[in-house]
């Protein structure tokens, strides 16, 4: 018999997870078919359970995720073959959170799996993230913050939290040994678009089975210009846009299906100084990892940053004419969208009407007309209202006039 | 005497009621331990608890067992203990530790009493009464919603065709803060500074606030002679004909943010339909016993006073036109008072009301 195994995804963010947990949840009955759990009801379930798990906010999402870990984790200790949990917000866990969690997974054999990107690309992509959900952090401020040592602020604390590689190996992996420790890395720039997949199908297991792998759902990134432009209209409209509209229209209607096409603009990336610091930092952990003895998939090399020849371009004081260009597109969407609404309008007025006449119709039925015509003698009398009154306690209080 | 001998060392003081700061221990605990050492802000906060006398046991334990809600550090490690680790957040001496940081441990421990206290008892009411005056109350939703309770306990329910409206008034300043703090006790509120601000950026209050609008809307339908206005809560009742109406409790503006605070973890660990009457019936009353009497209720802002007392002498204007009945003063309370203070909560303020809110909780055996 085949043992009783979770394969536990963590993070971090912007290393293809969108992908990898797309690809997963469209093929779950597959998978299951192949003895394989990926435990989910809407594609977002896993999300939801990590804010469950770690009790966090998240613009009103968090309503929907009460006991969402707890039912994840039923689900997995039921499985009887292999369980897979991915989020890559997990990477945030306490030492307290991350307790519960392996406890709630009763007693199978857990894989942790940590997939990694070289920290240059990651710091950028982290602010552009948090763009993307409403801040109106600026680029200098945000890499100001994430070099205070202390990391006091919550964007710092964030930060670290969901990228600090061996920090995340320690919280997760304290009583997991090594060789059930697997840290699967983005490939450099330039390389075969399938490697990411094919490092994940290794560790997942998920080699040989015709999974589908056209997805729905991705996270795509934003130039330099666009994002800059994100972080003015979050300034504009922050005040009275509700979380539930945002993320509909700001976030998924112009930042994904909008600002992300435009990929010409330059690509944000981090300034010399920054550079230089991020790779000291990131030589570091790979010569942590390189002791820890994990499974690697890849190379640790990959998180090495390579020297850019991109000059630097800040989103902070950008070329106007970029922004103002990104900016059309965003009207143009928009106009797109208000068509759109305007046609369902229409249409919604037309059935309106049409159930309007309808209704204009039972009204001149002779019944209501008497029942119409004796409710009105009734309330201009006392008695009469007093015997409405009663009538109307009598039907109950649904009945009475709003 | 190791480093982690003299951290577990304060780990037993503290659960045994100490108060000692970390930086002054320098003791070694009975026995060596295993397992980890609880983080630097569960250990401070059960120091702050402390302070106010020994934590009892259960409150110990769940301090100790709760994660921090939210964003924010993690467990952090005590300075000479945690220098080891080259990563993570680098270790602290607790006692440096931010209060807001405190403050949102200690929402995810008070979120955590209120649920898993006892479901709140629903409110005995009478039954209502078949001869009583139809009414409407309306104006202050605090002060409303306190009111109406009563009238209900006493089988008196609001409603009726032709009722007489009760426009329940006082100092503007302190009317939005009333209406704000009903909208922090009902459901989702935003902070207080975003919300009187938003206000305060229209050229005038909208209608569903507006004291002259919702008396125009309410003459229209009833007609004005059914119409009054009433200053102070007493005054209400002699409107209805009904004595011993009391105004609400009101929760100073540090006691209303820890009720955000709290309410936000709520949100992840309850539904909605749940999350209210645990509120209403658990947390709200466990904040009214835990709230320091001296902190001030929400004042608005300096920068939009000239708004505000425009805004007094409009509504004062609009309903002395309209010529309704006026009960238990002069319209002039409408202009606000200057306050005492002008400037928020500060964290320290929310924090000891937390504090205290949480003492409450386990001394009525919640805990």
């Amino acid at each position: 018999m085949k043992a009783k195994r979770v394969l536990l995804h963590v993070g971090t963010p912007k290393t293809g997870t969108s992908y990898l947990q797309d690809v997963l949840f469209r093929n779950r009955r597959l998978l299951a078919d192949r003895g394989i759990l990926y435990p989910a009801d809407r594609f977002d379930a896993h999300f939801l359970a990590a804010l469950d798990l770690m009790r966090l906010p998240w613009g009103g999402l968090e309503d929907e995720a009460v006991g969402a870990w707890d039912r994840l984790a039923e689900e997995v200790r039921r499985w009887p073959g292999t369980a897979i949990v991915s989020h890559e917000i997990l990477a945030h866990a306490s030492r307290t959170e991350i307790e519960r969690a392996l406890a709630s997974l009763g007693d199978a054999e857990v894989h942790l799996i940590v997939s990694a990107r070289d920290l240059v690309r990651q710091i950028p992509a982290e602010w552009q993230e948090n763009v993307k959900h409403r801040r109106t952090i600026g680029y200098a401020r945000f890499l100001t913050a994430i070099r205070d040592p202390q990391r006091r602020s919550r964007t710092a604390s964030w930060f670290w939290a969901v990228q600090e590689l061996p920090d995340i190996l320690d919280r997760w992996g304290a009583t997991i040994p090594p060789e059930r420790i697997h840290v699967v890395t983005v490939p450099k720039p330039g390389s075969a678009p399938t490697l990411l997949w094919e490092r994940f199908a290794r560790t997942f297991g998920l080699e040989g089975i015709p999974l589908d792998l056209e997805v729905e759902r991705a996270n795509p990134s934003l130039g330099a210009p666009e994002t800059t432009l994100l972080r003015r209209i979050n300034r504009a409209v922050n005040g009275f846009v509700k979380p539930a509209d945002y993320r509909p229209l700001v976030r998924e209607l112009l930042a994904h299906q909008t600002l992300s096409k435009r990929t010409n603009s330059p690509r944000l990336g981090v300034p010399p100084d920054v550079r230089t610091w991020a790779t000291a930092v990131a030589i570091g952990w790979v010569e942590e990892l390189g002791a820890r003895g994990y499974d690697v998939a890849g190379d640790l090399e990959d998180l090495l940053p390579d020297e850019s020849g991109a000059p630097f371009f800040d989103p902070d004081h950008p070329r106007e004419r970029l922004v103002n260009n990104a900016a059309l597109d965003v009207i143009r969407a928009l106009l797109l969208e208000n068509v759109r609404l305007r046609d369902a309008e229409a249409d919604l007025a037309g059935r309106l009407e049409e159930a309007d006449r309808a209704l204009g119709r039972a009204y001149l039925r002779p019944s209501y007309k008497l029942r119409e015509k004796a409710v009105s003698k009734l309330e201009h009398g006392r008695l009469g209202q007093g015997v409405l009154g009663a009538y109307r306690r009598a039907r109950g209080r649904s009945s009475r006039s709003a | 005497m190791t480093a982690h001998a003299r951290a577990w060392g304060w780990v037993a003081h503290l659960t045994s009621g100490g108060t000692t700061p970390w930086a002054d221990w320098t003791e070694a605990g009975p026995a060596a331990q295993a397992g980890v050492l609880p983080g630097a802000q569960h250990l401070e906060l059960l120091r702050r608890l402390n302070l106010a006398g020994p934590t009892p046991t259960p409150l110990v334990r769940r301090v100790l067992a709760s994660g921090a809600p939210g964003r924010g550090q993690q467990e952090l490690g005590l300075v000479g203990v945690a220098e080891t680790s080259r990563y993570g957040a680098p270790p602290v001496d607790p006692a440096d530790l931010p209060d807001d940081e405190l403050v949102r441990l200690a929402s995810g421990v008070l979120a955590d009493l209120v649920v898993s206290a006892p479901e709140p008892a629903p409110p005995r009411n009478r039954r209502p009464r078949l001869f009583r005056h139809e009414y409407r109350l309306a104006g202050n939703r605090l002060t409303a919603d306190a009111l109406r309770a009563q009238l209900i306990r006493d089988g008196r329910p609001p409603g009726g065709t032709r009722p007489t409206v009760v426009m329940l008034l006082g100092d503007l300043g302190a009317h939005l803060a009333d209406t704000w703090a009903a909208r922090v006790r009902r459901a989702f509120a935003p902070p207080w500074d975003d919300w009187i601000h938003e206000l305060a950026e229209r050229p005038q209050l909208p209608p569903r606030l507006d004291p002259v609008a919702r008396a125009r809307a309410w003459a229209d339908r009833v007609s004005a002679s059914r119409v009054h206005l009433a200053l102070a809560p007493a005054a209400a009742g002699e409107a209805l004909g009904v004595r011993g109406l009391t105004g609400p409790t009101r929760l100073s503006h540090a006691a209303l943010d820890a009720a955000g605070h709290t309410k936000g973890v709520l949100r992840v660990l309850v539904n909605d339909v749940e999350r209210e009457q645990r509120l209403r019936g658990v947390l709200l009353p466990w904040l009214e016993a835990g709230d320091t009497p001296t902190l001030p209720a929400p004042v608005v802002p300096r920068r939009h006073r000239g708004w505000l007392e425009h805004e007094a002498r409009r509504i004062r204007a609009g309903l002395a036109d309209a010529g309704y009945s006026v009960h238990g003063g002069e319209l002039d309370q409408l202009l606000p008072a200057e306050p005492v203070r002008t400037a928020g909560p500060t964290d320290r303020e929310v924090l000891t009301v937390m504090l205290r809110t949480l003492r409450v909780a386990t001394m009525e055996g919640q805990a």
